[in-house]
């Protein structure tokens, strides 16, 4: 099994709970670490479960990510090998966008690890349209419910909740962008507006929104 | 090294008796293969993915990339249902538990399997 982001952290905990030949964890966060306030899904540390682990775990870390932290990264590998299962968790130079974006990695030869590292080698291979890097997912989600209007694919219909989160754009050429949903889960998924700003747009669009309420006559807002 | 492939979007039978849709991605070549299961990234089931999913098969490895975000939005293009995905609120949340917990299912994905590893 392997996952990448979000399901690295999956990969450990399917390694954990069911009988598997080889697991990789491709970044994965909070198996180790606490996530920050706000994050949609409560996972806390994982890291104890590191004994229950049924087959070898290959770890592949970027050395400047920040979730995990190169620390987060070593108490991982530590427990690892406390456990014996013999997981290797390799430093990988940079960030995780150089892990696949085709910069060849070092990855440990030899050993029982060899062949899976062997082989790992054929996934470096960039999954293609990634924007800038991908240095961490954040998670950190502000919700609130809004009461509006909003004209997406489908034309208008009416909002009942906002998500605010600061993370990857799926189409803006920035590394991170603060991102807006406008939706109506009621009307399903594709009932969405979504904007991806730079921070200091975001913060221009914050400060005009202020500016423009503040300066309306009294009695209408 | 031959390395045709087919690769298709295929329906499974998950966990509660759901449809669960996935990626399936095998090499054509004889015999026997190793599995692999490909979890997908936050941003959701996305061609990134799908194409690391194919990479596998190329290289003789029958590769299976589950849509964790199918029970959530069904068919929804993969930035909608991550979006979908994220927004819930706890209330949702918890009501979306209750009727799975009252159907005898559990939730999907993360949720799911930290649960088994914490029991």
């Amino acid at each position: 099994m392997i996952g990448y982001c979000s399901g690295g952290r999956q990969s450990f905990l399917a390694a954990a709970s069911l009988p598997l030949d080889a697991a990789v964890d491709c970044y994965g966060a909070f198996v180790v670490g606490t996530p920050p306030e706000g994050m949609p899904l409560k996972v806390g540390p994982i890291v104890h479960l590191a004994k229950d682990l049924s087959c070898p775990l290959l770890g592949l870390f970027g050395a400047d990510d920040q979730h995990p932290s190169p620390d987060q990264v070593a108490e991982l590998d530590k427990a690892l090998t406390e456990a014996g299962q013999g997981a290797r968790v390799p430093q990988l130079r940079g960030r995780r966008a150089r892990l696949l974006r085709g910069e060849p990695a070092r990855l440990p030869a030899g050993g029982r690890h060899g062949r899976l590292a062997e082989d790992l080698g054929l996934l470096r291979p960039p999954p293609g349209g990634l924007n800038g890097g991908y240095a961490m997912c954040t998670y950190l989600t502000e919700k609130l419910d809004v009461e509006g209007s909003g004209k997406g694919r489908l034309g208008w219909f009416a909002l009942s909740q906002a998500t605010v989160y600061l993370d990857h754009p799926q189409h803006a050429p920035a590394e991170h962008t603060l991102n807006i949903d406008f939706l109506n889960p009621q009307q399903g998924p594709s009932a969405r507006v979504a904007v991806e700003l730079t921070a200091q747009s975001a913060r221009a669009l914050a400060a005009a929104i202020e500016s423009a309420l503040a300066a309306a006559p009294p009695g209408l807002v | 090294m031959y390395d045709a492939m087919m690769a298709e979007t295929i329906s499974f039978t998950g966990h509660g008796g759901d449809q669960i849709e996935a990626y399936l991605a095998r090499p054509l070549g004889p015999g026997p293969s190793g599995g692999v299961v490909v979890i997908h990234h936050m941003p959701g089931y996305d061609a990134e993915t799908k194409e690391i999913t194919r990479t596998f098969a190329v290289h003789g490895y029958l590769a299976l990339c589950p849509n964790l975000y199918y029970r959530e939005a069904p068919g929804a293009s993969p930035d909608d249902a991550a979006a979908a995905a994220r927004a819930p609120g706890r209330r949702a949340r918890r009501a979306a538990g209750r009727r799975r917990r009252r159907s005898g299912r559990l939730p999907a994905g993360d949720a799911g399997l930290q649960r088994e590893g914490r029991a």
